[in-house]
């Protein structure tokens, strides 16, 4: 059986990907001011950020869906109303 | 040699800057053509990267010597260039000059100083009257409104608004990045993040009312995104869906025509609910549906207007006033890079979720829905639905996507502006909990 394995080298930019983000993250630890004011929230725990993100991503869903609904009823009612007066 | 570069300032600023000055200046003549070039092609989107392109080469090309402005006179100080030999010691030194343009000072504060740079650089009116303060931004979106069918939507809203919410993955997941690892406050993640929008209007907006020190940056870095959106997701698309996949077919319910009136009714009651919910996002939405209400209620001098003179008028200023902030200067911040990260992250997310959301319904309606039409739900009217619509046309000749792609697009935009209401509203109260 012929297991084969490819050798070939990953695409330039997936080479670069690696120690880019390394060099951002290390220039950012080493940055000792923050660049506003309200930055303090920068050092906000990771979990209360998700959590706030979350917060952000259930308001859009649950307005989005809201609006849908919305649309839904509108369009219904102004068909039930439009075959009415056809009726009529 | 002086006398030379006194002369002919453009080329005496670059023998004067550093080398990584120059360096800088040059990559952006080279990007500035390779817009231009790239614009002419078809690749990225012509009306807005040609008048970039040319914008950001005349800006960095044509650098001159200023004097430094006065912090406290409405005015520059006159100083030589070069302090005269037989200056006595107890002579005061001369200021500098600074190196500048004559297109447009994005960074004065000073009431004084500014009324000084709206005589003096030809720009700044534009800048100051329009830009700053978002006139631009409402005034495209009065004339996507304009262009929009929201009929697209009405036919299919679920469907649409399902594919909308996943192709927000990147105005979600970025924030949390953008916080957590590039040590970003909540204001500058939330504005970065709206970049995987793929709404320009509503990057623009959103840092202006959060993140208003990064403003230029983040707006030149939004725009010159989602330009690259138009060349960028074929690829994507083609890595992520593969071609037996890519050609299916979609079977689609008969629908019933949606009439003019209750595209009128939806937005006019779209209109209240949403000005009530975020009032501070109520000049975008307002334009958004007033040019959707101009087109319904077929207000032909208003559609020529809008459609004509005031989108394409905005959207030249736009491009140019994009190029002409991308000077060196400006650029060349190291907040710049982690901009540059972020956003095409956002945007590769956007356009994964959006794809990932095709998948889900691909999944759903037994393998007779084509998963690109996803990738129309990262907004960018109508660019994406475009994207996607050719992309089918390659791999399954005469199917017609548009339908869905368009009420995906649309639900988008609406999607878009909720996000940035939510972000808009919300940021400050979490800021002010963390503190």
């Amino acid at each position: 059986m012929n297991c084969s394995v490819s050798r070939r080298r990953p695409p330039v930019l997936a080479r670069l990907a690696g120690p880019l983000l390394v060099l951002l993250l290390c220039s950012n630890a080493s940055a000792s001011t923050p660049s506003d004011a309200s930055a303090t929230t920068a050092t906000a725990p990771m979990l209360a950020v998700l959590w706030h993100a979350g917060i952000v991503y259930a308001i859009a869903i649950a307005i989005s869906f809201a609006t849908a609904l919305m649309i839904k009823l509108l369009t219904v009612f102004l068909a039930f109303r439009g075959a009415e007066t056809e009726k009529a | 040699m002086n006398t030379f570069y006194e002369i002919f300032q453009g080329i005496g600023t670059f023998a004067d800057s550093t080398f990584l000055s120059i360096l800088a200046r040059l990559s952006l003549l080279i990007l500035g053509g390779l817009l231009v070039y790239l614009g002419k092609k078809g690749t990225l989107e012509p009306l807005l990267m040609i008048p970039m392109g040319l914008g950001m080469i005349a800006v960095n090309a044509g650098m001159l010597y200023l004097d430094p402005i006065s912090s406290t006179k409405s005015e520059r100080l006159p100083t030589p260039i070069v302090a005269p030999a037989n200056a006595p010691d107890s002579a005061p030194a001369a200021q500098p000059r600074v190196m500048g343009n004559m297109m447009v000072e994005p960074l004065v504060k000073d009431n004084d100083n500014l009324m000084y740079f709206m005589g003096l650089d030809f720009l700044q009116p534009i800048y100051t009257f329009t830009f700053s303060n978002g006139l631009i931004a409402c005034l495209v979106f009065l004339g996507i409104g304009v262009l929009l069918d929201v009929g697209f939507l009405l036919a299919r809203p679920f469907e649409s608004m399902f594919l909308a919410l996943c192709a927000e993955l990147g105005t979600i997941a970025t924030f949390p990045i953008a916080v957590g690892l590039f040590g970003m406050s909540y204001g500058e993640a939330a504005s970065v993040s709206m970049i995987g929008g793929a709404d320009g209007p509503m990057v623009m907006f959103t840092t202006l009312k959060l993140a208003p020190h990064l403003f230029v940056p983040i707006t030149v870095v939004g725009y010159l995104y989602l330009g690259l959106t138009y060349g960028g997701y074929p690829y994507m698309m083609k890595l992520l869906v593969p071609k037996e996949i890519r050609a299916t077919r979609t079977v689609r319910r008969p629908t019933r025509n949606i009439s003019s009136g209750e595209k009128l009714a939806f937005a006019v009651i779209s209109c209240i609910a949403l000005c009530l919910l975020f009032p501070m996002a109520s000049p975008l939405l307002l334009c958004l549906f007033l040019g959707v209400s101009v087109r319904e209620a077929e207000l032909t001098p208003f559609i020529k207007l809008i459609d004509g003179t005031i989108l394409y008028g905005a959207t030249l200023f736009l491009g140019l006033m994009l190029g002409v902030l991308c000077s060196a200067d400006v650029i060349f911040n190291p907040v710049v890079v982690k901009l540059l990260v972020l956003g095409v992250t956002s945007l590769v997310l956007s356009g994964i979720g959006g794809i990932m959301g095709g998948y889900v319904l691909y999944f759903l309606k037994g393998r007779q829905y084509n998963p690109l039409i996803g990738i129309a739900a990262v907004s960018c009217v109508p660019t994406t639905a475009k994207v996607a619509q050719k992309m089918v046309q390659d791999d399954a000749p005469g199917e017609i996507i548009l339908p869905e792609a368009l009420g995906a697009n649309i639900s988008g935009v609406i999607t878009s502006a909720i996000l940035c209401g939510v972000y808009v509203a919300l940021v400050p109260l979490f800021q002010s909990v963390a503190k």
